[in-house]
């Protein structure tokens, strides 16, 4: 018997049919993968199964009993979710955070510590992690962190685990823990739901996968019997093609940027590094080589401690973000939230930001050219909803990081820095963002790219720079083979 | 709770450093009308301090603490004077008075999902607006000269006989009430903090709302409890400060949102939600205490005292902003 079964759920907002009818069902031990572009569905499917969002139609069921009573009556029904972001409290302990909402009570109705630990440290054991019941939940690395939140679905003897892009952030030997974490949970009969955007994981640790597309369900089966093109297409409908590498680019042209002996104490030392005119250059490695630390030291966003950066063959000091901007270079930040965004104001309020003086007369704003920029930004970078006026904080992932990455292409920097561009994007939102950059660089713009995706980096890469423990470790070419790359970057870490 | 125990640690070491320093520094400082002074002065803000700790702790702030006090007093004030109710009843209406006020924030902060700065600058103009209307003093002139003779609540501002309580070891003739009822308060405040549902939601939700929401708790009712609590809090000073004056004065209490925000940070609860306890606050008010009454008997003026007491806020703000900084925590 399946262990969870929606039937026929679905989803209106309004006149918005987000979710059409459908069933999901899941048996135990089962990883399923669900795949979708955004705006597919995904989320209120998800959202649907944990609880959040009561369904239009249908119903959830875990082992035969229909779930109801909120998030709260589908965490007790058996459903867990390990969201993007931590939903652990980082000032408490790991016995703590195991037991949020329900901790084990002794005398008087009071928490007992000692059953508390007893029992974290027990689930601790069977499970093989490698953490104390007493560490706080601040000083662990991330991957150990969502190795706690799985312990804390299993402490409420989860049946159903849903993991919405669980290895985000973690570094590639991280991803291999989690996915043997993943394979315990499927030798003790718990099914999990993986939301992935990467196709590599997917391939490498699902049993089958479900693929949505404009709110309906168009595939499902074994992912041993379709490949990486198959799952793209369904994904993308018809017509669209999948990412492929730039054909035969440009030459690159003279050195605009020169970076020599830079240096940061604690974070990184000894950073040589040119960028010319027309080229891409991914700067990559685990997570923790404090690549965006070195970033943020050519944006003026901190300083360095040693070393010169040259520009056009004169040494700049780059203090502040207005510096930088003046001497054309640009940055798009690892934290599209918190760093790059006014998520309240409208799309055209957010492409223009950086712009504005070029909408400028007689100290004015001009309205109706400011309109037409942003229009061709939207239409350019295909945002959807292609509406200027539509406010940012409300649009998915995918289209906001387009959004940040038009702002900077209205100002034709000389140099564009991107931190991480598609992390949690989509494979249709991801191909836009890579012909902007390629469009930048047809300009003759120089851009460095930190990134920790090795498909990424070789798909769009003109040189490779692997970083590790604050160094530049080695300089590789986009072309030798990937796992020769993975070996590299996982090596330059020992 | 590493990171509890090393501030904690910090501020009792402070707190001890500063009380040698003015023992040394000011004549008279390490006397026993002094120490006492101290103790007087201070054990009611310290308990003012733990409610508003508890509610820092919950990501909020109350600044409307102070009128709350001059509430809570006034209310046992009428009680007593012109109502003529026994001391335990008139208390108990005090501190009832008190603590609806105080959830009354956390209506407004959960359901009217006002800023706690702004709800609670609000309530702070309303509340002593209220203690205005309802003054016995102001409604019955002649009772403004007379003062409170009700044994309970004068047994609250008295003295506990000590002596010999201790040995040889500390010989003090006396202890005021007020440093029992706050010994007595943080006990049990602590007791529900670490070791109640109760007090680990609270902690949950200062560390991270978002899984408190995901965990299924009802944080709704979690914080206009806090906020309760705290009003509470501020009415169990205001009932303290009524035993001592054996009055109620309309403007009692004005300006101690300051004070005690500033003893509840010096004292460890992190600014950023879910860090600290109850111990640091109250070692946080008795620092205030000693630096403030040592300048006093180094004949310092009261300005500077003033500027003093807000470059200590800024001061462990500035701190709490660091050590979070560099902690690289969420």
């Amino acid at each position: 018997m399946s262990v969870l079964n929606a039937s026929g759920i679905s989803k209106t907002f309004g006149t918005f049919e987000a979710l059409k009818s459908q069933d999901f069902t899941l048996e135990a031990g089962e990883v399923r993968a669900v795949i979708g572009s955004n705006g597919a569905g995904k989320t209120t499917m998800i959202k649907i199964l944990t609880g959040a969002h009561a369904p239009t139609t249908g119903q959830v069921m875990v082992d035969g009993t229909a779930l109801s009573g909120g998030p709260a009556g589908h965490i007790a029904g058996g459903i867990a979710c390990i969201y993007q972001h931590s939903s652990l409290a980082p000032n408490l302990s790991v016995a703590e955070n195991l037991f949020l909402g329900q901790h084990p009570r002794g005398r008087f109705g009071l928490i007992s510590r000692k059953e508390m630990i007893n029992r974290a440290q027990a689930l601790i054991n069977t499970h093989g992690t490698q953490v104390s019941p007493n560490d706080l939940v601040a000083d662990l690395p991330t991957v150990k962190q969502k190795e706690v939140e799985i312990l804390k679905a299993l402490m409420r003897s989860a049946k159903v685990i849903l993991m919405d892009e669980p290895t985000a952030w973690l570094s590639f030997r991280e991803v291999e823990r989690l996915h043997d974490t993943i394979r315990k949970l499927m030798a003790q009969g718990v099914a999990v739901v993986y939301i992935s955007h990467i196709m590599d994981e997917i391939f490498r640790i699902c049993d089958t996968a479900s693929i949505l597309r404009d709110g309906a369900l168009v595939w499902e089966g074994q992912v041993a019997e379709t490949d990486r093109a198959q799952v793209v297409g369904h994904m993308l409908g018809p017509g669209q093609a999948d990412t492929k590498r730039a054909a035969a680019t440009t030459k690159a042209g003279a050195e605009i940027l020169s970076i020599q002996g830079l240096g940061r104490k604690g974070y990184f030392e000894d950073i040589n590094l040119s960028l010319r005119k027309g080229e891409i250059v991914c700067l990559t490695g685990l997570i923790g080589s404090n690549r965006t630390e070195m970033v943020r030291c050519l944006f003026g966003t901190d300083r360095p401690d040693s070393g010169t950066i040259t520009l056009h063959g004169k040494e700049v000091r780059i203090s502040s973000p207005r510096e930088a901007m003046s001497l054309g270079i640009a940055l798009v930040p690892e934290d599209r939230r918190q760093e790059g965004l006014f998520l309240s104001h409208t799309m055209s309020e957010n492409l223009l930001a950086a712009a504005l003086p070029k909408f400028l007369q007689r100290h004015m704003l001009q309205r109706a050219p400011m309109a037409q920029a942003a229009n061709s930004n939207i239409a350019g970078l295909n945002i959807q909803p292609p509406d200027p006026e539509k406010v940012v904080g409300t649009l998915s992932g995918g289209n906001q990081q387009k959004v940040l990455l038009g702002k900077w292409l209205e100002t034709t920097p000389e140099i564009v820095i991107l931190d991480e561009p598609t992390v949690g994007v989509d494979v249709g939102a991801k191909n836009d963002i890579y012909s902007a950059m390629q469009e930048l660089k047809g300009k003759g713009a120089a851009i460095l790219v930190v990134s920790s995706d090795v498909e990424e980096v070789q798909l769009i890469a003109d040189r490779i720079l692997i970083m590790s423990k604050g160094k530049i470790a080695q300089e590789m070419a986009p072309d030798s083979p990937h796992e020769e790359l993975v070996a590299q970057i996982s090596g330059a870490a020992t | 709770m590493r990171k509890t125990l090393s501030s904690n640690l910090v501020i009792v070491l402070l707190t001890i450093g500063m009380f040698a320093f003015f023992s040394i520094a000011a004549d008279r400082f390490f006397t026993f009308p002094n120490v006492e002074n101290l103790l007087v002065g201070y054990s009611f803000l310290a308990i003012v301090a733990v409610g508003q700790g508890l509610v820092i702790m919950a990501r909020g702030i109350d600044l409307s603490v102070g009128s709350t006090v001059a509430l809570a007093a006034m209310v046992l004030f009428d009680a007593v004077m012109i109502f003529e109710f026994g001391g335990p009843v008139a208390i108990f209406l005090a501190l009832l008075a008190a603590t609806l006020a105080g959830a009354l924030n956390g209506v407004l902060v959960v359901y009217l999902r006002l800023q706690p700065f702004v709800a609670t600058l609000a309530t702070l103009a309303a509340y002593r607006g209220v203690v205005f209307a309802i003054s016995g003093r102001q409604l019955y002139p002649e009772l403004s000269s007379q003062a409170v003779r009700d044994p309970v609540v004068r047994w609250l501002g008295d003295i506990i006989e000590v002596e010999g309580w201790f040995g040889d070891m500390i010989p003090l003739p006396w202890i005021p009430t007020s440093f029992f009822v706050l010994l007595i308060y943080a006990a049990i405040v602590a007791l529900a903090l670490w070791r109640t549902q109760w007090g680990m939601n609270l902690r949950t939700y200062g560390g991270n709302p978002e899984a408190a929401h995901l965990a299924g708790l009802n944080t709704k009712r979690l914080l206009i409890s806090v906020y309760a609590l705290c009003g509470f809090s501020a009415g169990l000073a205001g009932v303290i400060l009524v035993g001592r004056f054996t009055t109620a004065t309309e403007a009692l209490g004005a300006g101690m949102e300051l004070t005690a925000i500033a003893a509840a940070v010096i004292g460890g609860i992190g600014l950023s939600g879910g860090t600290g306890g109850v111990l640091g606050p109250i070692f946080g008010a008795f620092l205030l205490g000693i630096i403030l009454i040592g300048l006093t008997l180094m004949g310092t003026s009261q300005f500077y005292q003033q500027i003093l007491t807000g470059a200590i806020l800024i001061a462990a703000v500035g701190y709490d902003r660091l050590v979070t900084k560099r902690g690289g925590s969420v």
